[in-house]
């Protein structure tokens, strides 16, 4: 089935050129010489170890989900027509937010197979503010992330729904805020905006007679694979960054730190930004902290601006929303996870 | 001759994505048999590497179904170093395999390496452990602290001697995955003993002794006064860590 219309459409849209500025290639060359020159003149080297362990572990566990969030953005691509979306989650209404937040509860999956799908579902239509909350909300109001939470806690349920609850209510905020002060035009790239022409099933596979169930399956599969080359490369720089931090960054300076309530939480917050670790881990991690004194407002500020920003998000968010829109997103997540938890505290 | 270059790089660009792809399945396929991932992650994540194997599969399916030239003729720099980025994670597998966390990723992780962090907070206790003689491993020892006070224990374990440890002590340590290596925490007891010092960092030893939970300024400290320390062979990667 050599489809050249539907391959060189899937493989030239929005993938890499519009995107991809000159600065950015020079960075991404930079990382991939500066990878190499790491594994052959530090090879034996302890930090080696240490950095290539985490930066592999980060990696392998991580690219299964985004791979599953690639192939659902792929299935979303072709099989869900705009019209359904639009309907469904209409622009201009102000509950969609409240929906977008809780969409996690039926797809519980961490954040990185998330950004594909928010990618997906703003090309389809989604109003920018419920695509934002269930990008911030999705990773942290889940059933698995409620359960890892739980056993990370001996089962204090108080605590889940403390991470539930901010987590969502975060989520509604931001995403209200971010509606208000952006257009998705403004917001997201071109490609990102608006439905790529000529990627449509029924359009590529014949003229007007609609594409048979095996046609548009190997479509939404081949849509994923192009979707997960494009943006896994911000997982492996962003995970790559992860690992240099946690290589060369002593835990124990932060928690020397932490004098004041709020300075734990600032402090758990970098943690949090730097650690780049998966909201179904990283429940342990900021459980760990009790040992250090570390209040419960510091421990629930690392479990929920986790999974909303760090590292690698941050580059992966850049295949999505233009710079100033990440700024801004970035900001407001990082002054609204403080605020909350100082007001809990 | 410069035609049949031509032709060769465009052949391979239109390739690169399904040889991205192969060489993750390869990668994937390698690690899960013989149980190599358990070097990077939480055994209980079995599935998720089917998942990605299958995920794999179907996208390398899908692209040679879909195979063109055509691809290979656009943005041959853009679609090479993007190629180049997702090897890099398959080459530090290759470099790094064999090796695991040890004192360096202990001394950034650790909270407190003087008053070493102890999980003994995290999860129940069990009741009344076996000691029969059996090793048991750190996390079973600190879980049951309480238990095992005043016992007999065997464990296993690396040395960390830290920088101003005194003769007769070093930290027997192992690290603990929930999911991936990049969350994992050190679990360190005190080895108190004569023949201490002989022990560098990083090689790993069986302890025998006596296990002593101590409080010292409001916070506990486990502590073994071993009578038998040996050297014994690193395990093979896959048996380093232990897992939540």
């Amino acid at each position: 089935m050599n489809n050249p219309v539907c391959d060189s459409a899937i493989f030239e849209h929005g993938h890499d050129h519009r995107s991809g500025s000159r600065g950015s290639r020079y960075a991404q060359l930079l990382f991939v010489l500066l990878a190499l020159s790491l594994i052959v003149f530090f090879r034996d080297a302890p930090q080696f170890n240490t950095l290539g362990i985490i930066f592999v572990s980060i990696v392998l566990e991580a690219m299964p989900f985004m791979l599953l969030g690639t192939l659902i953005g792929g299935f979303i691509e072709v099989f869900v027509p705009r019209e359904k979306v639009t309907r469904w989650l209409p622009e201009g209404r102000w509950w969609t937010v409240f929906i977008g937040a809780g969409i996690g509860v039926m797809f519980p999956v961490c954040e990185c197979a998330i950004v594909p799908v928010v990618r997906k579902l703003l090309q389809k239509g989604v109003p920018l503010s419920a695509a934002i909350a269930f990008l911030l909300g999705g990773p942290i109001v889940n059933p698995l992330v409620a359960a890892s939470t739980a056993v990370a806690y001996f089962g204090d349920w108080s605590i889940v729904m403390q991470r539930m609850m901010f987590g969502y209510g975060i989520a509604v905020g931001i995403g209200l805020l971010m509606g208000l002060l952006f257009t998705k035009a403004k917001a997201v790239h071109n490609e990102v905006s608006s439905e790529p022409i000529g990627t449509d099933a029924p359009a590529i596979f014949g003229s007007g007679k609609p594409a048979v169930w095996g046609e548009k399956i190997g479509l939404a599969v081949n849509h994923a694979a192009a979707d997960f080359l494009d943006i896994g490369r911000f997982l492996v720089i962003g995970a790559f960054c992860a690992a240099v931090v946690q290589t060369l960054v002593p835990r124990q300076a932060f928690v020397a730190a932490m004098g004041t309530p709020a300075f734990s939480i600032l402090i758990m917050m970098l943690l949090a930004v730097l650690l780049n670790l998966c909201s179904e881990a990283d429940a342990f991690v900021a459980a760990s902290f009790r040992s250090s004194l570390v209040p419960l407002s510091g421990q629930m500020a690392f479990m929920i601006l986790g999974p909303m920003l760090d590292i690698k998000l941050i580059l992966m968010y850049l295949k999505v929303f233009k710079a100033p829109t990440i700024a801004v997103l970035a900001t407001l997540t990082f002054v609204t996870v403080f605020l909350s938890m100082l007001t809990m505290y | 001759m410069k035609v049949k270059i031509q032709t060769a790089i465009v052949l391979t660009t239109a390739c690169l994505p399904a040889i991205i792809y192969l060489t993750w399945l390869a990668a994937y396929y390698w690690l899960l048999e013989a149980g190599r991932y358990k070097a990077f992650l939480q055994p209980k994540l079995w599935p998720l590497l089917i998942l990605a194997l299958i995920l794999l599969l179907s996208f390398i399916a899908a692209l040679i179904s879909q195979f063109s030239r055509k691809s290979g003729r656009v943005l041959k720099f853009e679609q090479w170093l993007q190629a180049a980025i997702l090897f890099v994670p398959v080459l530090f597998l290759w470099a790094i395999y064999g090796q695991s966390l040890g004192t360096h990723a202990l001394s950034k992780r650790a909270l407190d390496t003087d008053q070493p962090f102890s999980i003994s907070e995290i999860g129940p206790q069990r009741s009344s452990p076996a000691t029969d003689g059996k090793t048991l491993s750190l996390l079973e020892i600190i879980k049951n602290a309480e238990q095992f006070n005043g016992k007999r224990v065997a464990t296993e374990g690396m040395v960390y001697r830290g920088g101003h440890s005194d003769r007769n002590r070093f930290r027997l340590f192992r690290f603990v995955i929930v999911c991936c290596a990049a969350d994992a925490l050190p679990l360190v007891i005190f080895v108190k003993s004569k023949i201490a010092e002989k022990f560098d960092n990083d090689v790993w030893v069986r302890v025998e002794g006596i296990f002593k939970l101590e409080t010292v300024k409001g916070r506990q400290i486990s502590s073994i006064a071993a009578d038998s320390v040996r050297l014994i062979p690193a395990p093979p990667p896959e048996k380093r860590y232990l897992f939540f």
